[in-house]
């Protein structure tokens, strides 16, 4: 069997060759190429940058397995850059089920429980059911929500939450997410109490993200493992996104080569059929 | 349902509607108080929703199960699944308990990422097999998704800084421009279906058109 009769009968199999071999590569010794920072992921960093002691940052997260290994990396970026800001309040909330197990997961990565006290720095409020009625509710009033936290503790007992009890308590949001309940915090927080919000995006959320941060209305975006890389780049630490900056390069100049492969064999093949 | 059923549900909803609007414009205590209630009652509902999803599932899988349907394996291990996640809940008193986040962690979470990785290389073959610029529309789709690309990645950048930035104006005036178009068009169309709701003129949200 000739190579030309193979790759036409298993083009699949050589194409996922390739894909795979593009994408293990640079994660095993990685190219080191430069991350240049967008604009929308410096707009987040230079706002959580500007943050003043009493300050509160409230950080929303649908964060699920599925969508892990692109905006967990934001999450990690942006929690370290809160946690190294000096007395700003960090209030965690998940709106979705897998949530919490993401949102304890990073806490441990970035040793929250040791660098910071729990209950005075940063409270962690759990899952909260009902979508955009939860949204609605915290932004409201919380303890009308809710009596206790993640752990169980009352929300009265939580020295933080003394002063924390609404939007108009908020400092700024960032909600990290790939569906459309990024907007929640748009309709609940933004427009009714003008709460500064901001977003971590999977690459396909992005292009409706957009048009909010052009219009003005959120002041920045991470946009997928890209903007993480970024924020890693801005914080000084470098991690686990700016390693797949690499294999993402590579895969897409495998695209755009499999795209001008295919297109040159598409006209090949019509020119001869004139 | 009986149309008086519904006339009563019609002007709760009505009611309801009227209060959380009116009180988006005008400050009053007693209609703060009352909008957070029926703020709070519709997470409750979210939350018990929660619950009915997981009895439905339950009854939906054990028939295809007793009846063996097509594709009933999978019930199965749906099932035993959803079960050993409850017990393993119920026995350590807590999902934050190690051995819930070992299974969620070991099995789940690995699972899901490898099926959202899989697009990777659907997208590779499909980029092959199907990106033809077979008319003037798809070569213009074609030009701009090579130049996003090169923008959405460093290497892009590495090859000529030209490159990214005319990613960079295909995406703020073509990508934003037409984005906010459809984001009006469905706030428009969202707005004139909360009026259709209010005045009653939606069914749905009351059981349907029958």
């Amino acid at each position: 069997m000739s190579w030309k009769e193979l790759l036409s009968r298993n083009y699949k199999q050589v194409i996922y060759l390739c894909l795979f071999v593009s994408l293990a590569i640079p994660l095993m010794r990685p190219i080191g190429l430069p991350v240049p920072v967008d604009k929308t992921t410096q707009d987040v960093y230079d706002r959580i940058q500007a943050l003043q002691p009493g300050d509160v940052a409230v950080l929303g997260s649908n964060i699920g397995a599925a969508i892990y290994a692109e905006v967990y990396p934001q999450y990690i970026a942006i929690l370290e850059h809160l946690l190294r800001k000096p007395d700003v309040k960090i209030l965690l909330v998940d709106h979705g089920t897998e949530g919490p197990i993401f949102t304890q997961k990073a806490l441990k990565e970035v040793n929250a429980f040791t660098r910071k006290t729990y209950g005075e720095d940063f409270v962690h409020l759990g899952f909260i059911a009902g979508g955009e009625a939860a949204v609605a509710g915290l932004s409201r009033d919380i303890k009308a929500l809710l009596d206790v936290d993640y752990e169980g503790n009352n929300l009265e007992d939580l020295p933080m939450m003394d002063d924390v009890n609404g939007a108009n308590d908020f400092t700024i949001v960032i909600d990290f997410t790939a569906s459309a309940d990024s907007q929640f915090w748009l309709n609940q927080a933004y427009a009714p109490y003008g709460t500064e919000v901001a977003f971590g995006l999977t690459a396909v959320k992005v292009p409706d993200a957009y048009a909010y941060y052009t219009a003005g209305q959120i002041f920045g975006i991470i946009e997928s493992l890209k903007g993480a890389a970024q924020y890693e780049v801005l914080i000084g630490r470098p991690g686990i996104a700016v390693k797949g900056m690499d294999a993402q390069s590579l895969a897409h100049l495998l695209y755009i080569g499999l795209i001008f492969l295919g297109n040159v064999l598409f006209f090949t093949q019509r020119g001869r059929r004139g | 349902m009986s149309s008086v059923w519904r006339n009563v549900t019609s002007a709760i909803l009505f009611l309801v509607s009227l209060i959380i609007l009116v009180e988006y414009v005008w400050v009053d205590a007693t209609l703060q108080r009352l909008t957070t209630d029926f703020n709070n009652w519709a997470v409750v509902i979210g939350a018990f929703t929660l619950g009915l999803g997981g009895y439905s599932i339950i009854v939906r899988h054990w028939r295809m199960i007793v009846k063996r349907r097509t594709l009933w394996p999978y019930s199965v291990v749906l099932l035993v699944t959803l079960f050993t996640f409850i017990a393993t809940g119920l026995i350590t008193g807590s999902v934050t308990s190690p051995q819930y986040n070992w299974i969620y962690s070991a099995i789940v979470m690995p699972i899901s990422s490898t099926l959202y990785g899989m697009n990777a290389f659907f997208i590779a073959s499909a980029s092959y097999r199907a990106f033809r610029a077979r008319s003037w529309e798809a070569a213009v789709l074609l030009v701009a998704a090579i130049f996003l690309m090169l923008k959405n990645a460093p290497i892009g950048g590495v090859i000529s800084p030209i490159l990214p930035s005319i990613g960079t104006i295909i995406w703020d005036i073509a990508g934003a421009t037409g984005m906010r178009a459809i984001l009006i068009g469905i706030g428009i169309g969202t707005l004139a279906l909360g009026l259709r709701v209010i005045i009653g003129q939606e069914k749905t949200p009351l059981g349907g058109a029958d």
